[in-house]
């Protein structure tokens, strides 16, 4: 039988050829920067500021002792000018001026230091989820065996880690080592494309003067979408896979990407909250840039600036642009309210709409072949159209890693990710109602069997109470006086108990 | 979402009509104009059929005209198809293939059976003699479009006075007739081998095989089909064949290359896994071998390929159930 | 002429045999029960016209009830009744009530009076408190069946849209 097992062990996924990442460039500071406040269900961060404080840059914003909730910084020096629900308004005063009140640190960090920097810092995964990190390092077990820092940004689009590590390699280097002691990780890893040899070339340097410390493992894997996703890394890397239901750091490793680890770097060495990123900006002429944006900066400012160097006959054009972030395969459009976020690693600048009409599935099994995590989303493709939840369970869906490589093959042109997604939520939720269902039955089939027993119960003691003489206060009077006290409490309200819903 | 489809269903479709280019040049130069004359019936006839299912079933006859599968299909049935047959049966056999072998299933991608296959495999039954009265093969463009076109529109080659004058057998089938008397094999071989293969139909099967790989080398097809098709009739040539007719007989004779490269690999009614393909193709070729010498239709690979198309469900299965295991 | 006897008889054995056996096994009544149960909402609100989702459950595989009475179920419950039972799927009766978003009871704490006449009336334990105590849901065990809203001699619980 081994014969037909023809599948191989090779990595499937989409090949493009990536031209080498441009140099980092800066834009002004915007007049108006708009700094997000964080919500993690009712939980809201608190305020430290009110409109017209005067702010310095890297200074908190906000304050919250949950983990869940990110504390946010000034990316610019200047006023506050207006605040609403989720977000605050910053007029720049174009001084840049520093806060004098970041607490840098020199020494060496123990686990928990490094989660309060982690939160004080406001720090989350730069890769594209912006999960908290404080969270992340507190969730892992004792005893980590692994830190993967995940530089392999597979989209064929982004190419803002390639160009932060040419510029900042040795603090990347020093602050993965500093992250690696603190959470007492023996093991570290450097996942990286085999075709960013400059980026490379830097690490290594930078790994070389730091041989005093712990050794890292610099792993350079095929260029193609999607090895950056956490468990096609680290499949890569290490050849381990996470059980299909444990996440990785429940698994005892700590994943990061590695403008995280810069962020970290920044916060640890000199105090800086992360309050710029550097950006991939593809502009509408296919050429890619890379900027280093302030947090909180909006959309329409980059556009701006990408506009005007735009020959003038394409702006009195007026073509509609359309926004879009994260890379060519994990695009989500952004509306023109959008700002810069920790986790905008690429925005996409272009004046066509990529709409494509479908057409049935042909069961070419081009999906399939491509599929990185070995799914058959064909099979996927109808069992979701009929939404048979058993179907979608044994063909498991959800291990989807949602990277739309099937959708880039897909001769149809069918939207087969937005529609796993769809199914994978529309499971949960039935999961969900099941569950909450099967418990309430529990409780009712309970209740009944009490109550049963009660019943039985009463007939027999109200047999023995006949004899003795009747309570003097029945139940009916007890509600009576309860009722009249609770009229005297508020008198005005007696009036409008009729209907209440 | 803004990336575009690599290659959408209309761009593969174009690649295999390109891909099929070299062995519809042999065709034509071996079938004349009666050739032409069934590929223009057939491409017409597919196209309206298309749009009128279409249009009853409330698509956009322009989306699906333009995804070209329909004149795919009907390529192949021409393919497959004795020159100048009456017009009514290249008609009915297209009309078979696109309504009912597709259309009522649902359209494109929806379809149990191979169009192209079961539009032959209906003719083949309900018109034997027609099907298998082939134009004596190296005449081709010898005769006028004029004298096609009335022999089409008058009945066919099996009603016309020419018929004698112009008839022969193919290879297959002149096999097929001597196997009845029982002769002996081998002195057939002047008869109906040709340089490498059977005659004639020798060189259509090179240049499909040639169309064939280009196709696979532009993965618009999987080496699994066509390799494991070829397989399945060696391993049958070898297990049960004689000293003649030997594989080369087999393997350039009929429609296998055809078969092989351009009608199994229909990717609606293939399975879609490579084990799964691997099986399918390899039954295939065992079935084509088997029918080809103990049936009793001299070329078999439409029932072949309609027999196996019944199992896709099936080795579907196969692959869905190997795949959902959890990976290590 | 032959072939046609022996068929026919082959048919009325089988039928025989058929009709025998149909009525000598009955259909197991109560794993059938079982699974009307779970496609149930377990709302508990009777609006079905029976004291529970089991006993309409009940009352469905003896025949006696229709698919459409219960509201919180809604068009999909409906539609699951129908692919199990083999019905066809009819609208919502509107005599059993309408289709809403679901909700949860919450309970004025500040109002009550601590008469516990809606522990008694929660048919799947949300509701605690003690007598002349203040008394509250738990959210999440609340079914939003809206039994507790008549007992209550103050009104002081109401119904909001769960999110
Ligand atoms: S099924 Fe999911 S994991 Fe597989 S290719 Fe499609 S999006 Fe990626
Ligand atoms: S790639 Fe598209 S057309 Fe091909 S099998 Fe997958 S879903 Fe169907
Ligand atoms: S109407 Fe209420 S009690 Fe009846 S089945 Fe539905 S949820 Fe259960």
């Amino acid at each position: 039988m081994n014969i037909l097992h023809l599948r191989d062990n090779r990595q499937r996924g989409l090949h493009w050829s990536k031209p080498r990442a441009r140099p980092i460039e800066t834009l002004p500071v915007p007049d108006t920067l708009y700094i997000p406040i964080s919500h993690w269900q009712q939980t809201t961060a608190e305020l430290l500021v009110t409109t017209g404080s005067t702010l310095y840059k890297g200074q908190p914003l906000t304050r919250s002792y949950n983990h869940n909730v990110i504390i946010t910084h000034a990316s610019s020096s200047g006023e506050v000018i207006d605040i609403s629900d989720n977000r605050i308004a910053i007029k720049t005063d174009g001084r840049d001026e520093v806060s004098d009140e970041l607490t840098k640190t020199t020494d060496s960090l123990s686990r928990q230091e490094i989660t309060d920097i982690a939160h004080r810092n406001g720090l989350t995964g730069q890769g594209g989820a912006g999960f908290p990190l404080a969270r992340k390092i507190a969730s892992l077990p004792q005893q980590p065996q692994l830190l993967l820092v995940n530089a392999a940004e597979c989209d064929p689009d982004i190419h803002c880690d390639d160009a932060l590590i040419q510029a900042y390699a040795p603090l990347v280097v020093e602050s993965v080592l500093t992250i690696a002691e603190a959470c007492e990780i023996d093991r570290v890893v450097i996942g990286i494309e085999n075709d960013k040899t400059r980026s490379i070339e830097q690490l290594q340097q930078a790994m070389a003067r730091q041989t005093a410390r712990q050794n890292i493992e610099l792993v350079t894997i095929p260029s193609q979408y999607p090895s950056g996703a956490e468990n096609i890394l680290l499949q890569l890397c290490t050849s381990e896979q996470p059980g299909p239901h444990e996440s990785l750091a429940s698994a005892g490793i700590l994943s990061m990407n590695i403008a995280t680890c810069y962020a970290m770097g920044q916060a640890v060495f000199n105090g800086m909250p992360p309050i710029s990123r550097i950006t991939t900006v593809v502009t509408p002429d296919g050429r890619h840039r890379n900027f280093k944006l302030l947090t909180g900066t909006p959309v329409n400012h980059i556009l701006d600036y990408v506009a005007y160097e735009r020959p003038i006959a394409s702006i009195e054009q007026e073509v509609p642009l359309h926004v879009t972030q994260g890379g060519r395969m994990m695009s989500e459009a952004l509306d023109t309210q959008a700002v810069i976020t920790q986790q905008s690693n690429c925005i996409t600048i272009s004046n066509t709409k990529g709409v494509q009409s479908s057409v049935p599935c042909i069961r070419c099994g081009a999906c399939s072949d491509i599929c990185p995590v070995r799914l058959m989303p064909q099979h996927l493709h109808k069992a979701a159209t009929h939404f048979d939840a058993q179907q979608l369970d044994n063909l498991n869906v959800d291990r989807c890693i949602e990277c739309r490589c099937c959708d880039v093959v897909c001769p149809s042109a069918i939207p087969l990710t937005a529609q796993f997604i769809q199914a994978k939520e529309h499971k949960h939720r039935q999961n969900n109602e099941q569950i909450a269902a099967d418990l309430a039955k529990q409780r009712y089939d309970k209740r009944q069997r009490r109550l049963q027993k009660e019943r039985s119960g009463k007939r027999r003691t109200s047999l023995k109470e006949k004899a003795a003489p009747a309570t003097p206060q029945s139940r009916k009077d007890l509600i009576a006086q309860a009722l009249k006290r609770s009229a005297k409490k508020k008198p005005n309200d007696a009036a409008d108990n009729g209907s209440s819903h | 979402m803004n990336t575009p489809t690599e290659r959408s269903v209309s761009d593969v479709m174009l690649l295999v009509l390109l891909a099929l280019l070299p062995g519809f040049c042999v065709f034509l130069y071996l079938t004349g104009w009666g050739g032409v004359i069934n590929c223009m019936i057939a491409i017409v006839t597919a196209l309206i059929a298309e749009a009128v299912a279409v249009r009853l079933r409330h698509g956009s006859v322009r989306i699906t005209l333009t995804d070209y599968s329909a004149v795919v299909t009907a390529i192949l049935l021409a393919l497959c198809l004795p020159p100048l047959l009456p017009w009514w049966i290249v008609s009915l056999a297209t009309l078979f293939a696109i309504l009912l072998a597709k259309q009522v299933y649902g359209g494109l991608g929806q379809n149990l059976f191979n169009p192209a296959m079961a539009g032959y495999a209906l003719v083949l039954i309900s018109y034997p003699l027609d099907l298998s009265t082939w134009l004596t093969l190296p005449e081709g463009f010898s005769m006028s479009l004029s004298d096609a076109l009335s022999i089409v529109f008058s009945g066919g080659l099996s009603q016309s006075e020419q018929y004698d004058a112009l008839t022969g057998a193919t290879a297959l089938s002149r096999l097929y007739d001597l196997n009845l008397q029982s002769v002996d094999l081998a002195q057939l071989a002047p008869e109906i081998s040709g340089t490498f293969g059977a005659r004639y139909s020798e060189w259509l099967n090179l240049a499909f095989l040639i169309g064939g790989l280009a196709l696979v080398f532009l993965k618009v097809i999987t080496w699994h089909l066509p390799v494991a098709l070829i397989a399945g009739v060696a391993t049958c040539d070898l297990l049960i064949g004689g000293p003649y007719p030997d594989l080369t007989f087999h393997l350039f004779g009929g429609a296998t290359m055809l078969c092989a490269f351009f009608i199994i690999t229909d990717p609606v009614s293939a399975p879609a896994g490579n084990r799964a393909r691997l099986i399918f193709g390899f039954f295939t070729g065992l079935l084509i071998y088997l029918i080809r010498s103990f049936g009793s239709y001299p070329d078999s690979a439409a029932f072949a390929v309609l027999l196996m198309n019944c199992c896709v469900p099936m080795l579907d299965r196969l692959d869905n159930h190997i795949n959902s295991r959890p990976t290590r | 002429m032959t072939g046609i006897a022996v068929i026919t008889i082959l048919a009325v054995i089988i039928g025989a045999i058929l009709g025998y056996a149909s009525s000598w096994f009955p259909a197991d009544n109560d794993s059938l029960v079982e699974k009307i149960d779970r496609l149930l909402p377990q709302t508990q609100c009777a609006q079905c016209g029976y004291p529970g989702c089991r006993p309409y459950a009940e009352a469905l595989a003896n025949g006696d009830a229709e698919i459409d009475q219960c509201p919180p179920g809604g068009s999909e419950g409906i539609a699951a009744l129908a692919a199990l039972l083999d019905r066809k799927v009819i609208p919502l009766n509107p005599q059993y009530g309408v289709e809403k978003p679901l909700s949860v009871a919450v309970i004025r704490e500040a109002e009550c009076i601590g008469c516990t006449l809606c522990i008694k009336a929660c048919p799947v334990d949300a509701i605690i408190g003690a007598p002349k105590l203040m008394h509250t849901v738990i959210y999440d065990h609340c079914t939003g069946c809206e039994l507790c809203l008549p007992p209550c001699p103050v009104d002081c619980i109401d119904l909001v849209s769960d999110v």
